[in-house]
């Protein structure tokens, strides 16, 4: 049971999972700097919360969950702010990363782009972060079954969404 | 099996969440099927793409996640002592029993001090009835004419 008091093993579970947390939150947002928020804000809520987690499977499980739910709120506040007339707020986004990042990423940031959330979510803690549909099913508070469906048709418009962007190549 | 099932299983199978049994049919329904072929080779390409995106880590972030940073932005927080609901709710009950009877207590207290003192002063008694009486002493003024 990691109890953060001194630090160290805090430290382990930072260096452990920050890069796989910052992907995730980076491709589900498209907005690096977004993503470094909420990566702050998850770990600086595990320092807090270090003592109540029973073994290092529930510190993961916890930290994608925790990840994607600010996450998912940071996506609801951008819909809020295009609603109010901010038309050009996506747009900027992927403008940003696409010019950021070699021409694999940009097609990557295009496609995600144009993938519902839910589908998007599954995906990148599937083939980003290489969870399995036990620590899928626990991040998403859903079931094993639910996630088996998900990444079907995640992956079937996902590669609607490519053939319709890039063709056949 | 229809093609759905077919891609499901085949996208289960992908990630090594299907069973031997499971895979077999849905395999044998692949070789005979393009749609399911597209679907099978989208979903290995997308595989491919993912595994290729470098996701850079912001080195900034690191000096923002430095452990004395983060205790000086938690320390409220985490040394804020938990104590368990109903501990709470027992503590609350007492406290307002308690002072229910201190209050009772000190009102019996100032109520008897005030009779005591008014008695003195009074030359009348009152008695313990129910309800409470006041008896009023005949009061001799000298004679017994005067005080009729
Ligand atoms: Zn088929």
């Amino acid at each position: 049971m990691p109890d953060f008091g001194n630090g160290k093993e805090f430290t382990e579970f930072y260096n452990q999972y920050k890069a796989g947390v910052y992907r995730f939150c980076c491709r589900i947002l498209n907005r690096p700097e977004d993503a470094n928020d909420v990566v702050q804000d998850v770990f600086i809520k595990l320092y807090e919360q270090g003592v109540r987690f029973n073994g290092e499977s529930s510190v993961k499980v916890w930290l994608y969950k925790s990840a994607r739910n600010k996450c998912l709120n940071v996506i609801r506040d951008r819909s809020k702010l295009t609603n109010l007339g901010s038309d050009d707020d996506k747009t900027i986004a992927t403008d940003i990363v696409s010019s950021d990042y070699d021409d694999s990423a940009a097609m990557v940031t295009r496609l995600l782009d144009q993938l519902a959330v839910e589908y998007r979510e599954v995906l990148i803690l599937r083939e980003w972060n290489d969870l399995n549909y036990e620590e899928i099913a626990a991040a998403l508070e859903t079931t094993v079954p639910a996630v088996k469906s998900r990444l079907f048709k995640a992956r079937k418009k996902a590669g609607e969404i490519y053939r319709k962007l890039y063709g056949d190549e | 099996m229809k093609c759905d099932d077919v891609q499901e299983r085949l996208s289960a199978f992908l990630d090594n969440e299907e069973s031997t049994d499971e895979i077999e049919e849905a395999l044998g329904h692949l070789y005979g099927c393009s749609d399911c072929q597209s679907f099978f080779n989208d979903s290995i390409k997308l595989r491919s793409l993912a595994h290729k995106d470098q996701v850079d880590f912001p080195p900034g972030l690191d000096e923002a996640m430095n452990f004395r940073t983060i205790k000086a932005k938690c320390g409220i927080a985490r040394y804020r002592v938990k104590v368990p609901a109903y501990v709470l709710s027992i503590a609350a009950v007492v406290l307002i029993a308690l002072s229910f009877t201190f209050g009772f207590m000190v009102q019996g207290n100032v109520q008897r001090k005030e009779m005591s003192e008014l008695m003195k002063s009074f030359p009348g008694q009152v008695v313990y009835s129910m309800p409470p009486q006041v008896v009023y002493p005949v009061i001799d003024r000298g004679s017994k004419g005067e005080a009729r």
